[in-house]
């Protein structure tokens, strides 16, 4: 079996993570994905707050037609899945929350 | 010579002792984290959560009349934030608008600071969600005062 490029990026021992993607009412199945958290400081009330802006990249084929509030676990804490941006070349970006949409 | 009066600063720190005290029980739903006014630093948690800052905005004279020359009546205009951070917030937002308004309401003169308080409004802003659901809810009001002419 040939190796792709994304399946670089997809192996645990460099960059990827290991997920538990359940889709909205549906099943759950263990992924490899890319996490990322940066810092995002948002104005509400005339005040600043730093929230961390979790996102998650993860095979288009394996996320596909899933629905808002689908969750991501990682290392026991459940995130909810919000705007998906499939990237065209295999990869689909989620936006994560700590709370529900 | 005494020092100029401060009547909109005392006004104003009148009303963070009052929403401070404000605690969860039988009396009203939350205790607020920070009351502050015009807050400058970041908030960076779920547990600066929910928190008040008072802005006090325009004041305008009430009325112009004779006495203006050696009194002013004053309607200051002042906003309160009320900031969520965290699930739940966003529905939970309206009970922390009644404490607000209750507590406002046990006393209008702000400990006889002022004559009259007055609702003018309360907004929802912003709703966002970058990794927290974070809100706000504004509450307007507009504080009717008598100081010295020409002092603050």
């Amino acid at each position: 079996m040939s190796i792709t490029e994304r399946d670089i990026f997809l192996n645990t021992t460099d960059f990827a993570e290991t997920v538990v993607f359940t889709p909205f009412g549906g099943s759950a199945k263990t992924l490899n994905g890319l996490f990322w958290s940066p810092g995002e400081v948002v104005n509400v009330g005339g005040v600043d707050i730093i929230l961390q802006n979790y996102m998650i990249e993860l095979p288009s084929e394996e996320v596909a037609g899933s629905d808002t509030n689908s969750t991501v676990v990682k290392n026991s804490i459940t995130y909810y899945t919000g705007e998906q941006l499939p990237d065209g070349h295999g990869f689909t970006k989620i936006n994560l929350s700590l709370d529900q949409y | 010579m005494a020092l100029a009066s401060i009547k909109d600063h005392e006004i104003i720190e009148a009303m963070k002792t009052r929403f401070k005290a404000i605690a969860a029980g039988a009396d009203y739903y939350y205790t607020y984290k920070h009351v502050t006014d015009w807050y400058t630093a970041t908030y960076d948690k779920v547990g600066d959560s929910p928190s008040i800052d008072i802005k006090d905005d325009e004041e305008s004279l009430l009325q112009v009349q004779e006495s203006s020359e050696t009194l002013h009546d004053i309607d200051m205009l002042v906003h309160i934030d009320i900031i969520c951070i965290g699930k739940s917030h966003v529905e939970n937002i309206r009970k922390m608008k009644a404490d607000l308004l209750k507590n406002i309401n046990t006393d209008l003169t702000w400990g006889g600071l002022a004559f009259h308080t007055t609702f003018i409004s309360s907004q929802r802003n912003v709703v966002d969600q970058l990794g927290r659901k974070v809100s706000d809810m504004r509450i307007s009001i507009g504080i009717h005062f008598r100081k010295n002419a020409w002092s603050n």
